[in-house]
């Protein structure tokens, strides 16, 4: 040791140490602010952050809270946002931290960045979402019910508040490692029209606009179908009952129950009800399958009404089956007693323990047989009541179909809904309607038939009339059909069978003959000086139906492929028929149309004509490519 | 000396430097006296006012008094034997000054020494004061065992914020972000704490 240097340079650089001695030995803890400083001083709250997920609008990092100096996630919008999006970001950041539960995704805070970007902070959580959990841990059904259970907890708590999720899917579902099961990403939540105390700063009038109606939001697969369309009813509680009824069929599936190739066939399932019995997928428990169904149901009044009452029915499930689980532990407990006598007395504790046993393994026996078969009687009835109650629910999905032109869809829902309950009139009503339509008058008879006399005689006078003029799996021609509707005179099936029989047209031309017979039949007066004028252009049409003053619908060609057309100087004020065209140039000039500006959402639309004085006062956001021209005087 | 070997020998035999050195007085634990003794008997003889050279030659002194008189010391405990080490240093050099009356310089340093001066001081003061300075030099000492587990640059940053230099400016004037200087003053605080407590039960 060269201690000569040593300790002149030991002495030279002595620090002043003497309070890291006291602190050391913790004598005098209390006068310890460097926590404090710590605290004060820091003016960045948030270090790096580390990409993590993104979602739709989306994207979440982890970072160090240096505050309170733990890991957490952050939520920012995607760098693309708009300003407009912030509003809609920070009701969701809200909405999130008001809804106070263990199992949803707790908000730590919310603020904006150096950027001027809004961002929030939730707990971060190691693990993965329900879908990845399925995929990679494959949990046993017992764990996944418990998981369900929690997921039930959060939405009966938000419901409670007033707020239903709207996106529910396994990929919204946190999972942590040592149980957390968090639902996240209330970015479609809606705040219901009540008004509740513990939420007043949460108006609804504020914050209802984030979600526009008319638009689909949602995650395909888990959509109920009122999401899909206002037609099928207003959002409200049911809809998550649905989305919970879709996690539960991913649960015992491993797959969404609407599926499809791509977002219309999703759709179109979705208002169908095209689901897949889980059964017929894999083998899942009757019970489970049948709350699964009922949460899906199409209609929400059919579902469960609140999600305490799903809670409970999984519950009783999962109570039924821990009861012939402790069952089991009995006999292990038996068998335990058998071991342990065989030391002790071995033959006479061996003979009664065995005959006990026996005698107990017969009744334990009976008892769970006794208890399954209970099961199964309920099950099955439950089943037969559940295909009953499916026939109405059917009916009403044709009808729509019917409505919305999908005619082969409305027959496949007759059939069903036959199949299903052969008692019901209205089964066969709906299928000899679909028949009929269908120009198929030979099945439509026969489905009438079953209605007894009396009914639909209308019908099935023409239809007996017509039947022997074609096969039914024929289209009656053209002139046919003028001579057939100039006898019928029925306005809506006049629209629905021109529909039928443009949709199957063998040509355009056809098509034109029928379209141009009901354009013509349906203008009430019937007086008009007919002068139209069309061209074909490859199987594309333009068509001139200006100077019509008694025209007042073009609901009869709205099925031609028209791409430039002038209703200029008609009666026109009903657009409804124009927006499912696909023009491209549009002359409304002169017209009653009071409001032009939903045609310009028409995603073919380049141009449209109006009048010199038309639309004065009306403002136009006129997407990009659309161009509006002012007709001179 | 490797601390951490040290670490063990002192789990091993269960009592302190001390007690070692006082009954057994055998040559390794005499060796460990030494190793830690020395620097604070020099530190306090520059304490009381001698340079470099003088104090080294006077904990050459010091040391010897302390292998004869050790045995004989009644020990119950480790301030009390610094207070009565400090005194033993203090007639040492008291002794050296009057040995060298020669230079002025001394005389003026000899004024130093008076803040220790056994006998113009009350003992317990005195002790209170070499308390403090053990303290201290433990601490120094702890500091000298752990800055190998470090960077040089974590050290420094350390030390720099050590010296009351507000963190912003410190930031600024090296260039390292604000957390980052938390981050690293607290691992070297954590280790350098540790390591005072290990010696200081190893000493005391």
């Amino acid at each position: 040791m060269s201690s000569d240097e040593n300790n002149e340079n030991f002495f030279d650089n002595l620090q002043n140490f003497n309070v890291h001695f006291t602190e050391a030995l913790g004598s005098e803890h209390e006068h310890d602010l460097s926590l404090y400083n710590e605290v004060l001083e820091n003016d960045k709250r948030y270090g790096e952050m580390e990409y993590l997920d993104k979602g739709g609008m989306k994207m979440i990092y982890s970072s160090e809270d240096y505050k309170t100096a733990r890991k957490v996630a952050i939520a920012k919008l995607k760098s693309s946002s708009k300003p407009q999006n912030f509003e809609k970001f920070i009701k969701e950041a809200r909405i999130t931290a008001a809804l106070e539960h263990p199992n949803i995704m707790p908000v730590y805070d919310l603020d904006v960045d150096e950027k001027g970007e809004p961002f929030f902070a939730m707990k971060y959580i190691k693990g993965y979402n329900l879908d990845d959990f399925f995929k990679k841990e494959q949990p046993g059904l017992m764990n996944l019910m418990q998981i369900y259970l929690k997921i039930c907890d959060a939405i009966a708590y938000a419901h409670s508040k007033k707020i239903v999720h709207l996106d529910l899917k396994p990929a919204n579902i946190q999972m942590g490692e040592f149980g957390e099961v968090l639902v996240c990403d209330w970015g479609l939540a809606k705040i219901l029209g009540t008004k509740d105390e513990t939420l007043d700063y949460l108006d609804p009038d504020i914050y209802n606009d984030g979600t526009m109606d008319g638009i689909v939001k949602g995650s395909l697969g888990y959509l109920a179908p009122e999401q899909v369309s206002n037609d099928h009813g207003e959002k409200d509680e049911t809809t998550d009952i649905y989305a919970l009824g879709g996690i539960l069929y991913f649960m015992l599936t491993g797959k969404a129950p609407v599926s499809g190739g791509d977002t219309k066939i999703s759709l179109a399932n979705t208002i169908a009800g095209n689901i897949k019995r889980p059964s017929e997928v894999c083998s899942v428990p009757e019970g489970l399958e049948a709350v699964c169904f009922k949460a899906l149901s199409l209609k929400q009044s059919e579902r469960y009404s609140e999600v305490k009452e799903l809670k409970s029915e999984i519950e009783k499930w999962l109570q039924g089956f821990a009861t012939s689980a402790e069952n089991a532990g009995f006999s292990k407990a038996l068998y335990l007693l058998l071991k342990r006598h065989k030391t002790v007395s071995f033959l006479i504790g061996l003979t009664i323990v065995i005959t006990s046993l026996l005698f107990l393994k017969i009744y334990l026996a009976e008892k769970e047989s006794l208890s399954s078969l209970k099961l199964y009687v309920q099950e099955k009835e439950n089943k037969e009541q559940m295909a009953k109650e499916e026939a109405p629910r059917l009916i009403g999905m044709g009808e729509l179909a019917i409505k919305n032109y999908s005619f082969d869809e409305a027959l496949n829902y007759a059939n069903l809904a036959v199949l299903r309950d052969k008692e019901n009139l209205d089964a066969w009503s709906l299928k000899g309607r679909a028949h009929f339509i269908r120009q198929e008058f030979n099945s439509c008879l026969e489905a009438f038939e079953k209605l007894g006399k009396n009914k639909h005689q209308r019908f099935r006078n023409l239809a007996q009339k017509y039947k022997d003029t074609k096969a039914d799996a024929e289209l009656m021609s053209v002139e046919t059909f003028k001579e057939f509707f100039r006898e019928f005179r029925h306005m809506q099936y006049a629209y629905l069978m021109s529909g039928y029989a443009e949709q199957n047209a063998p040509s355009l031309e056809f098509q034109l003959g029928i379209a141009l017979f009901f354009l013509q039949e349906m203008t009430n007066s019937g007086v008009e000086d007919w002068h139209i004028t069309y061209k074909k252009i490859g199987d594309q049409l333009e068509m001139d139906l200006s100077d019509h003053p008694n025209l007042v619908s073009i609901s009869g060609i709205r099925n031609l492929p028209i791409v430039k057309l002038n209703v200029s100087n008609t009666q026109l004020s009903e657009i409804r028929d124009l927006e499912i065209m696909p023009l491209s140039k549009l002359d409304i000039s002169g017209t009653k149309i009071l409001d032009p500006r939903p045609l310009l959402r028409i995603s073919t639309l380049t141009r449209l004509v109006i009048g010199p004085e038309q639309y004065q006062d009306t403002v136009f956001t006129i997407p990009s490519g659309v161009k509006i021209t002012r007709k001179r005087k | 000396m490797d601390t951490s070997d040290e670490k063990e020998d002192f789990c091993n035999t269960r009592e302190t430097l001390l007690i070692r050195v006082k009954n057994q007085h055998d040559d390794k634990s005499w060796e460990d006296f030494v190793f830690y003794y020395k620097k604070f008997i020099y530190i306090i003889c520059r304490r009381m006012g001698l340079n470099h050279h003088d104090a080294e030659e006077v904990v050459q002194k010091v040391l010897l008094k302390l292998w004869d008189k050790l045995p004989e010391f009644e020990y119950n405990e480790g301030s009390r034997f610094r207070g009565w080490l400090c005194m033993v240093t203090g007639n040492t050099v008291k002794d050296f000054f009057r040995s060298h009356k020669r230079a002025e310089d001394r005389k003026v340093k000899a004024a130093e020494y008076e803040h220790w001066n056994p006998e113009t001081i009350s003992k317990p003061e005195v002790e209170k004061k070499v308390q403090k300075e053990w303290e201290n030099y433990i601490s120094n000492l702890a500091l000298e065992n752990i800055k190998p587990k470090f960077s040089e640059n974590v050290i420094d940053v350390f030390l720099k914020s050590n010296q009351g230099i507000p963190v912003k400016e410190l930031s600024e004037q090296i260039g390292v972000p604000i957390n980052t200087i938390y981050v690293y003053s607290k691992r070297v605080t954590a280790k350098l704490h540790e390591e005072i407590r290990r010696l200081y039960h190893e000493l005391n």
